[in-house]
């Protein structure tokens, strides 16, 4: 009998599209977070922490939960749930990568005429690539392994 | 014209308040750490915002606290060379250069950063990133990177410069220069004005050597190094001979008139250890001749210091100390024209 290898395939595909979307979105977060004053500052940090200590399973559930009542369960839909998971923990370890940065580098940047964007992205996105990475295959290889487990509890929601 | 006049609350309890203006050569930022030498730089440079006052480059305004102008650190074209190493690590010494030479076309950016990096010796590290290559030549592509942009100003925080790397610095740029250091030497040689801080305030502003023949005031006094100073009372002063008499708590010292002084005033006089001289024996009694006793003795570098009794420090050549080292009874002699009279 040959072997399905679509589940698995699925589950590659929803965990990678999620982990991308999720490092662009924690990317976004952790350096509003760590440069940006605005109101709800700190209860958006907080949301944050408390994304992180709830299980995977259980955020993605709800998540899920709350689309199911508008439309079935579908890839998109995990990939949107594994989002909602996976983004706390990329915005978090942004917001450490970023901030442990030596700030000389950021103010020499600017001192030497970059505009933001080329600080972000030609000096503080490369030195902080390393850890992003590790941090974006952390939540790859925690979505492929609780997406299934998901998607299994989310089945019941399926009209 | 360029001119800082800078308000800025430091907690806890402590402000920054600081006004003065800067030519076009060298001026120095001296002081002791925590004094608020960077965060001037850095109120100039655009990195911290100060709560009042207005800063002005070649007439243009970089920030204004009253009427909120604050010209983002990116337009304000001052090159920056900072206390640590801040060569980006990812990129090599050339690649350093083109990301600062980004605003000329493709060929002339190659051109410039070539000639930069030939003029401060550095061709042969162009392809090293900064952790291959050695501290002097860190800070030579700090300055050639923040001279490559051709800023209207250079910041130079406390980063170990020396007279020959200053001087090429003014051989390839005639912007001013402003300068935290530490180093009174370099000050004297290379620098054209000294400001002297302390505790958010400046104490003096002038030509080094002015400054360091006369400072203002004990405080300036004992950051310019000088260790010798005595409170005491004028006694005496005659115009007419140019003389006055000071007495100190432990002896009366003998010096030229103190113009703007009257009898009875108290002052703080200052002499610096390197011009009292010592003489062997006891036997010799003139004026400005202390008899001292000697409590210890240090060596330094080119030097040794003589510690004695009252707070009498003098430096003497090696040498020197070497022929007189087995004295036992010692007077400190205070040349007239050696003291300053505060």
């Amino acid at each position: 009998m040959p072997t399905d290898w679509s589940a698995l395939w699925l589950s590659l595909r929803v965990a990678g599209l999620a982990t991308a979307v999720s490092l662009v979105a924690g990317l976004w977060l952790g350096w509003t977070l760590l440069n940006r004053r605005f109101p709800g500052k700190r209860a958006l940090a907080a949301v944050l922490s408390a994304a992180l200590v709830l299980p995977a399973p259980i955020v993605c559930y709800y998540a899920l939960a709350a689309m199911g009542r508008i439309w079935p369960v579908t890839a998109a839909g995990l990939v949107s749930a594994g989002v909602i998971s996976a983004a706390p923990l990329l915005a978090r370890a942004a917001r450490t990568a970023l901030g442990a940065l030596d700030p000389a580098y950021g103010k020499a940047a600017r001192s030497l005429g970059a505009s933001d964007w080329r600080v972000w992205s030609r000096i503080e996105l490369p030195l902080a690539a390393r850890p992003l990475a590790a941090a974006a295959g952390m939540a790859f290889a925690r979505l492929l392994a609780e997406l299934a487990a998901v998607r299994v509890i989310a089945g019941r929601l399926t009209p | 014209m360029n001119h800082a006049r800078i308000g800025k609350k430091i907690p806890p309890g402590v402000s920054l308040e600081v006004e003065f203006g800067f030519g076009a050569g060298v001026t120095a930022l001296y002081g002791p750490p925590g004094a608020g030498k960077t965060l001037i730089l850095e109120c100039i440079a655009g990195f911290a915002r100060p709560d009042s006052g207005r800063i002005l480059l070649n007439d243009a305004i970089l920030f204004d606290a009253e009427s909120r102008v604050n010209v983002p650190p990116r337009r304000r074209n001052c090159g920056y060379i900072f206390q640590r190493d801040a060569l980006f690590p990812h990129m090599t010494l050339r690649q350093n250069l083109t990301f600062a030479a980004r605003r000329w076309p493709r060929l002339e950016r190659t051109r410039r950063v070539g000639e930069t990096l030939e003029r401060f010796e550095l061709a042969g590290a162009g392809a090293s990133r900064p952790r291959e290559i050695a501290a002097p030549q860190k800070l030579a592509g700090s300055v050639a990177r923040a001279l490559i942009g051709e800023p209207k100003l250079l910041l130079i925080d406390d980063r170990g410069l020396d007279e020959a790397l200053l001087r090429q610095i003014r051989t390839v740029t005639a912007v001013p220069i402003l300068l935290v250091t530490g180093d009174l030497d370099l000050c004297c040689a290379a620098v054209d004005e000294l400001i002297v801080v302390e505790a958010g305030r400046i104490l003096q502003h002038g030509a080094p050597r002015a400054v360091l023949d006369a400072p203002d005031s004990v405080a300036v006094a004992r950051l310019l190094g000088i260790p010798n100073l005595f409170e005491g009372t004028i006694k005496g002063l005659d115009p007419g001979r140019n003389s006055s008499l000071l007495e100190c708590e432990h002896f009366e010292l003998a010096g030229p008139y103190i113009p703007g002084h009257f009898r009875g005033d108290r002052v703080w006089v200052a002499v610096r250890a390197e011009d009292l001289r010592v003489h062997a024996g006891d036997s010799e009694t003139r004026a400005n001749l202390v008899a001292a006793q000697l409590i210890r003795v240090s060596h330094r570098a080119r030097s040794v210091r003589m510690e004695f009794a009252g707070g009498i420090l003098v430096d003497l050549a090696r040498e020197e100390f070497e022929q007189r080292k087995d004295n036992k009874n010692w007077q400190v002699e205070f040349p007239p024209e050696a003291l300053r009279v505060l």
